[in-house]
């Protein structure tokens, strides 16, 4: 009977041991979670697996850039009756390409969290030691910029201006990969939830090579081209950019101090844009981005959206071009973002801000603005005006942007304050054509109806009531969401 | 393990033609006395015991004549003066030596020899004195045992794994040798169950199981094991499937007990109600078991409740098929072969198409020839249709579908030798198989090899079994089958030079012209299977097993289709396609298994308390891995070697899929029975693998069964009506896991088509859940199995299945940033009985005569209680795509049929429809009404409900097998009752059916309104509409298929045989799928047609 006692236990004691460890099964088709975070460049890969999501037509690539944004904001004047951007200029949330396009953003935003969430929870744990140089503070600051960034423009997009009602219920700040469901902030919450990111981020950046000026350190071919991540400045500006949202005129003024006085990005010389040679000629100001994403699919669809004449074409009429460019004004036509950054067609006009030449530098190619230095200047001008009131103030840093713009004149020193908010609101649409910000802009300041620039008798024609600032929530978010009951 | 399988098919066939209260008749006139007793042997069911020593008496003379006497009678006449005594124990008759011995005090030496009722010895049985357990000693390895007892009153306890104890009092008689398994009373009790791991005894098992012989399945049917189980069992339910008819290379869709499982997206490797296979001990394929030799399978027992799969934890849900081979047995070197010749016809009865005639008729009656607008048109027209009425005068009539068709001829041949003796048993085996179906190049073929090798050094036994399996599956060139059924009859297939037509009038090629080309679309696999094992009697009661399993398997697939092909007849020489005409895809496959396991059986007898217990440790890696490439430009047909492709084709990328998993399990199990009357079994698995969440890798299975056998009891025992009585209810929890290896876990892909800025991203596939688990199944049974007038026995079961934690998609919010994730959400109910009755009509012993007959039937019911968003928002998609206009034919396709729907308190086999109030006689519209009674004549999807159930109420099988001399038969019928079908031919060929370019049934001409006033069963044959699923297309659906014949007859017995070197030989014949009468008229084998398999076999044994 001993024996048999021995040799039970000993079957029992063999199955209880077996290892969990052996259970752990590594497909080869893929990469399991912990084996990707097992490595530095494992947190590198997933990193850029969020910038390469952000490129994704659906959100930055194109529709919260040139394309749904910047019909909203009221660029195309020029587009074919059927072209489908013509329902979201008009702001027809029912159509359903619209509405395709609302929700198409919502899951990509949303999609694109998730991975910077399972990238942030896992970089928490990680021991700092075992990473390169200062890829570990580059990596985290860069995620939780990212994670901020995608809030704010989500609570931009669903959240009622803050101007208007900073307790509407709005988004969920999502922070953990998790199938439960984030409540809803209100756009007050987010906002804050937003900066606190920034501030871990800014901790966190301290260290970019661009506050030294570039100089890279140990991992030399990870910290190159700095403009490409959402480096400090980016997120001084992302941090300016919120405050003023919130009417947070001082702290936005001192973030957007940050980015005026460093060193590493500067205004584009005059000689790469206007070089005679069109396909080496500098359009987007690639010194001045403060942050693009690298897109190489871009060409393709500049060519689908911008130079061809066809039903997607994103087109102005020359009408609005007078409008913008004040082209009635003597010398205005100088302007470098009209006299490079513009193709006519047919009568017509389209921006080449997005042209991809053939032959063209790599060096002016493959980015799609997301921030651009003159933005800084914007929100200081304005900052300068409703906190300080003080329209010296703010005229010089316009006028500063205006004369890298090849603007003849600076701005009459004695015009009034809401003059002064025409002259701001004037640079944004100029300056960030097909970069979405313009959309924003009158949000942000709740515009009750969006101008139309027309240059008839040399005024702006107001035409679209905004129905409603507010994007509707996609119907799966409110049916599996249960956002009924919030 | 062999012994125990032998036996099992010796009680078996002794059953068959058991005789339990045999009258005797002898007759003799100078034969040996051991040839009347061979006699004797040969016409009842009596086994006869005795050793040499009794052999040499009986070679004596013997004269007698008796008729229809008591075995005792004949016996005391028989051995009257041979100072021979018997002793009759139910079957078993042991004849001895009546020597007295001296009685003496003290000390007595008894030996002896222990077999089973073959006589084969059995080595390792136990010898224990009852009186005092420390004397004991085993048998050797011949069987013989030797123990010392005390003179007086000694009582000896043989036991045996697996088999009856028996306790013998030491009288006079010094020498003891004992069988096991006697009693007839017992009989079923010696029957085996044997689960895969370890193996009960039938009457004191609580489980629910069902034993086949080999011999059973062979007579049940010639086309594979399945097919013949189908025909045995109720619960084993194949779906017929529609398309694919007959096509030998597609795999059965097997169920058992219902369906609980919902797959929409392909989450499972395989069908998600298929039951798990077992292979002498290892889990197998469906394909392995259909592709295998039915000669070589000693057995296959159908585990069906929880009490007795449980045992095999998460995969056991969908119930457990478990097939032995037939393993070698001792004696001089056998060879035995199995042949057979099978021609395979195809059967073309469903199809009911109209003949050039009709069919031009049914054109006219569509309108197709006339255009009242255009003079000019349809002057046209009317010379298209004189055109097509000379050519039906001229007498042409095509009959497309015999084009692809032919006669299959097929065959069959293994060859196996085996022999051996104690130490060492030997069988080799060679298999080939020619499956070949009814149209034309279509066929699968098999070679497959075995080698087993069992080697016994006392009380260690070895055995290693190795089997290679080689198959090729090749598909017609011919192409779908319903290529052929819609050409119009009145096209002529060849022109007046005997050349193929290639092209019609309204563009379609001709299908032979493909067919004709050369083409290839092949699969084929290795696979190469290695079992050791290993058993180590340690103590009479305690045995250690060890099993190491290893399935290696290559798969290959190759589909040619060359430039000439009429798909790219469009293709002009000028164009930059036209090089890259011609297509090869490749895939390649390799799959590998191991499987471990030790266990420990232990049993103990304690007076009347008898308990068997075994342990096992069970440890199983899988993996497996594929890849394929497509090649295109292949400019000849005779180019068929994919390296002559011009390149790959564009923008493809090579595909490829790989799986890992890894599991264990420790496993429990004990039978308990007190007096063989009062019976309790309990399981327990503990279960991990790699496939579930990372919180839920391990799991636990259970199962509790009791049993009473009345027949026991002392106010039954010996009852002259009711003979045998055993009630039994078992619970346990199974689950199941055949899904995908890898959706428990978070995994990240690379994006591979672009870089930001050179640097590669990694992006997350999936929202892992860690709590994944496998879906639960909660069985209940209950049932009995009774035995009346020792003619009438039957068994029935009610069961009651709850499947929760389905595996299923959950919608999520879409800022969880992924639309769905997997969860274990949703439950099913499957409910239901089934009843076995055989009845053995007659019994003749003298003529060897035998009759039994044989009726089965189960009742199903299956329910949705709990559904998950995802299946919710699958409904709402689907009606969407009904609502929807759709004007491609995939989209009219997809319209056309109707949809499976999950709602709760609803079938999942429910068959969702519009309810029709007919055909308008006035528009010839079809009228519906919608759900609140109204009527209309827009179809909705908001209006569908439940108008049938394509799952039958009632089915089974019944038939009879018979025996008569050397002449043997068996015929099954299977039945179907209470079911519903959507008829799919009304729908596409009579009502759908585009008139105007193909062929249609020929219900066309005769049952589509046409004149404003008539009472139509279908609508006008004017109008083009969809025809969307509607109550008039949902018919009753009963079956009566006459599914298989069998005869044959025995030529052992002739004495040209006797003469020959042969010791056995047999000859028959089966008939499969002979025919069947069904309610409803459809067309069957869509894609490939039906078929009828006739077979002659002949077996030969020296």
């Amino acid at each position: 009977m001993k024996l048999q006692h021995i040799i039970l236990t000993m079957a029992l004691t063999m199955g209880l041991t077996a290892c969990n460890d052996w259970l752990d099964v590594s497909p080869k088709t893929q990469i399991k979670a912990d084996d990707n975070f097992s490595s530095e460049q494992g947190y590198k890969d997933a990193l850029t697996g969020v910038y390469l999501q952000l490129v994704s037509t659906s959100i930055y690539g194109q529709e919260l850039t040139y394309g749904m944004l910047d019909a909203m904001g009221q660029y195309y004047t020029g587009m074919a009756q059927n072209n489908t951007y013509q329902y979201d200029a008009a702001f027809d949330y029912k159509n359903s390409a619209v509405e395709g396009r609302i929700n198409g953003v919502w899951s990509k935003m949303y999609t694109t969290l998730a991975n910077d969430n399972e990238l942030i929870s896992r970089i928490d744990q990680a021991d700092p030691v075992s990473f390169t140089g200062r890829n570990y503070h580059l990596i985290r600051g860069e995620a939780y910029a990212l994670r901020a960034l995608l809030h704010f423009d989500l609570v931009r997009l669903w959240g009622k201006p803050y101007a208007d009602d900073p307790q509407h219920r709005c988004v969920p700040y999502v922070k953990t990969l998790t199938a439960d469901v984030t409540p809803l902030s209100t756009v007050a919450e987010a906002l804050e939830m937003c900066l606190s990111d920034l501030s871990v981020a800014a901790q966190e950046l301290a260290v970019d090579p661009v506050v030294a000026g570039n100089q890279t350190g140990a991992d030399e071919s990870y910290e190159r081209d700095r403009t490409y991540k959402m480096n400090y400045y980016a997120v001084c500006l992302l941090q300016a950019r919120i405050y003023l949202y919130m009417g947070r005129y001082a702290e936005a003024l001192e973030a957007a101090q940050r980015v005026i006085e460093q060193t590493y990005f500067h205004f584009t010389p005059d000689g790469e844009i206007n070089t005679a040679e069109s396909a080496q000629r500098n359009r987007i100001f690639t010194e001045e981005l403060v942050f693009a994403l690298y897109d190489t699919s871009l060409r393709q669809r500049y060519s689908t959206y911008f130079s061809s004449d066809n039903q997607s074409t994103l087109i102005m009429t020359e009408a609005s071009y007078q409008a913008i460019y004040e082209l009635f004004n003597a010398g205005f036509s100088g302007d470098y973002r009209y006299a490079y950054q513009t193709q006519e067609l047919d009568g017509k006009l389209y921006s080449t801000k997005l042209m991809q030449p053939n032959g063209g530098s790599t060096a002016y190619l493959f980015r799609i603005p997301m921030m651009r230095l003159t933005e800084t200047y914007y929100i200081a001008a304005e900052c300068q005006l409703k906190k300080n009131h003080d329209v010296g103030a703010a005229l010089q840093l316009l006028n500063t942007v205006r004369s890298h713009r090849n603007l003849p004149d600076p701005l009459n020193a004695q015009m009034t304050e809401q003059q002064a908010m025409d002259e701001v609101w004037k640079e944004y649409v100029k300056e960030f054509m097909c970069e979405g910000q313009l959309y924003y802009f009158y949000k942000r300041l709740n515009y009750s109806q969006i101008p139309i620039p027309t240059a008839v008798g040399n005024t702006v024609s107001y035409s679209y009531q905004v129905p409603d600032y507010v994007f509707p929530l996609p119907d799966d978010e409110i049916e599996y969401g249960g956002r009924n009951n919030e | 393990m062999s012994k125990k399988l032998c036996l099992l098919v010796v009680l078996l066939a002794t059953l068959a033609t058991a005789t339990l209260r045999a009258q005797v008749s002898v007759t003799a006139s100078g034969q040996t006395m051991a040839a009347v007793i061979s006699q004797i042997e040969q016409s009842t069911n009596y086994v006869f015991v005795f050793d040499e020593s009794v052999r040499s008496i009986l070679q004596q003379p013997v004269t007698l004549e008796l008729t229809d006497k008591p075995l005792t009678t004949v016996m005391d006449r028989l051995l009257q003066g041979t100072g021979l005594s018997y002793k009759v124990s139910d079957r078993q008759v042991m004849i001895y030596t009546a020597q007295r011995q001296p009685a003496s005090r003290g000390q007595v030496t008894v030996i002896g020899k222990v077999s089973d009722a073959q006589g084969d010895p059995l080595p390792g049985a136990t010898v224990v004195l009852k009186q005092n357990p420390t004397v004991n000693t085993i048998t050797n390895d011949v069987g013989n045992y030797e123990i010392k007892v005390p003179a007086e009153g000694a009582v000896l306890v043989f036991t045996f794994v697996g088999m009856m104890p028996r306790e013998i009092r030491v009288g006079r008689q010094h020498q003891l040798n004992v069988v096991l398994s006697d009693d007839v009373a017992h009989l079923k009790g010696v029957e085996v169950i044997g689960n895969g791991m370890f193996q009960r005894r039938s009457e004191t098992f609580t489980g629910s199981a069902a034993t086949f012989s080999g011999e059973q399945l062979r007579l049940s049917g010639s086309v594979n094991a399945l097919q013949s189980l189908k025909n045995l069992d109720p619960s084993f339910i194949i779906n017929e499937n529609v398309n694919m008819g007959s096509n030998p290379n597609t795999l059965p869709d097997v169920q058992f007990r219902g369906q609980s499982s919902i797959d929409l997206k392909g989450d499972y490797e395989t069908s998600p109600n298929l039951p798990l296979f077992i292979l002498n001990g290892f889990e197998t394929s469906l394909e392995k078991i259909v592709d295998m030799d039915m000669n070589l399978i000693q057995s296959i027992t159908i585990l069906k409740d929880a009490a007795a799969k449980a045992i095999y934890g998460s995969k056991a849900a969908n119930g457990v098929v478990v097939v032995e081979t037939v393993q070698p047995k001792q004696g001089r070197l056998r060879v035995s072969y199995n042949g057979s010749l099978e021609l395979t016809v195809p059967d073309l009865n469903s199809y009911n198409l109209t003949d050039a005639a009709g069919k031009l008729q049914a054109e006219v009656l569509a309108g197709k020839y006339t255009n009242q607008g255009n003079a000019y048109s349809q002057a046209q027209l009317t010379e298209q249709y004189n055109e097509l009425y000379k050519e039906v005068q001229r007498g042409v009539d095509s009959y497309w579908m015999s084009q692809p068709l032919r006669t299959g001829v097929g065959q069959r041949h293994s060859l196996m030798l085996d022999g051996g003796d104690q130490a060492m048993l030997y069988s080799a085996s060679l298999a080939y198989m020619n499956n070949v179906g009814v149209m034309k190049g279509s066929d699968r073929s098999t070679i497959s090899g075995n080698i087993t090798l069992s080697y016994r050094l006392k009380t260690l036994i070895f055995r290693n079994q190795l089997t290679i399996d080689d198959n090729t599956g090749t598909e017609s060139p011919y192409g779908s089958f319903s290529l052929y059924s819609r050409m119009n009859p009145y096209w002529r297939i060849h022109d007046e030079d005997g050349q193929l037509i290639r092209q019609y009038s309204n563009g379609t090629w001709n299908p032979l012209y493909d067919a004709g080309l050369n083409s290839k679309d092949q699969t084929k696999y290795t696979l190469i299977t290695e079992n050791f094992y290993t058993e180590w009697n340690v103590l009479p009661t305690l045995k250690l097993t060890g099993r190491v399993g290893l399935t290696v398997r290559k798969d290959k697939s190759d589909r040619f289709t060359p430039a000439t092909n009429s798909q790219y007849a469009q293709i002009l020489p000028s164009s930059e396609e036209y090089l890259t005409r011609g297509s090869y895809a490749q895939s390649h496959g390799q799959s590998r298994q191991v499987n471990a396991d030790l266990g420990v059986n232990w049993s103990l007898t304690r007076g009347k308390h008898l308990l068997f217990t075994n342990l096992q440790y069970s440890i199983e890696q899988a993996t497996s891995e594929t890849e394929s490439f497509t090649a295109i430009g292949f400019p000849s047909d005779r180019m068929d070697f994919i390296s002559f492709g011009g390149g790959y084709a564009t923008g493809s990328k090579p595909g490829g899929s790989e799986s890992t998993t890894r599991s264990l399990g420790i496993i429990g199990a004990a039978n308990y029975s007190y007096d063989d009357r009062y019976l309790a079994d309990v399981s327990y698995r503990l279960n991990a693998s790699s496939m579930f969440g990372s919180k839920n890798k391990w799991g636990s299975f259970w199962s509790a069964g009791i049993g009473w056998n009345l027949h026991h009891e002392s106010w039954l025992k010996g009852n002259k009506i009711l003979n045998y009585l055993k009630v039994r209810a078992s619970i346990g929890r199974t689950g199941s896991q055949n899904f995908n290896s890898y959706q428990a876990l978070s995994t990240y892909n690379y994006i591979t088509d672009r870089t930001y800025n050179g640097d590669m991203g990694v992006v997350l596939m999936a929202l892992a859940n860690p709590n994944l688990k496998w879906q639960r199944q909660l069985e209940r049974t209950v049932g009995f199995d009774i035995t009346l007038f020792n003619r009438l026995s039957g068994r029935f079961e009610y069961y009651n299945n709850l499947t929760d934690n389905l595996l299923t998609d959950v919608t999520l919010a879409p800022s969880s940033g992924f639309s769905s994730f997997k969860e274990n959400l949703g439950e099913t109910v499957n409910k239901g009985y089934e009843l076995t009755l055989n009845y053995r009509l007659l019994t003749l012993p003298q003529s060897r005569t035998t009759v039994n007959l044989f009726w089965n039937v189960s009742h199903n019911t299956n329910k949705i209680s709990e559904i998950s968003n995802a299946l919710k928002a699958y409904n709402e998609s689907q009606d969407a795509a009904y609502d929807s206009y759709d004007a491609t034919e995939e989209g009219k396709a997809r319209q056309r049929r109707v949809s499976t729907r999950y709602e709760e308190g609803q079938s999942m086999t429910a068959i969702w429809a519009v309810r029709s109030a007919g055909i308008d006689p006035t528009t010839g519209r079809e009228v519906f009404i919608k759900r609140d009674g109204t009527t209309t004549f827009e179809w909705s999807s908001a209006d569908q409900v439940v108008c049938g159930d394509s799952q039958a109420k009632y089915q089974g099988s019944f038939g009879l097998s018979a025996r008569w001399r050397q002449f043997e038969a068996n015929c099954s019928f299977s039945y179907k009752l209470g079911g519903q079908t959507y008829n799919s031919t009304l729908v596409d060929k009579v009502e759908n059916v585009d008139v105007l370019n193909w062929n249609v049934d020929s219900r066309v001409l005769t049952e589509r309104w046409n004149t404003p006033g008539q009472v139509a069963q279908f609508k006008s044959i004017m109008d083009t509409s969809t025809t969307k699923p509607t109550s008039r297309f949902v018919e009753d659906y009963d079956e009566l298929a006459f599914s298989v014949i069998t005869v044959g007859y025995d030529l052992s017995l002739l004495p040209l045989i006797k003469r020959s070197p042969f010791e056995y030989l047999k000859i028959s014949a089966t008939m499969n799928d002979v025919g069947w009468l069904s309610t409803v008229k459809k067309e069957w084998g869509l894609s490939y047609p039906r078929a009828r398999t006739f077979s002659l076999q002949l077996s030969a044994r020296f």
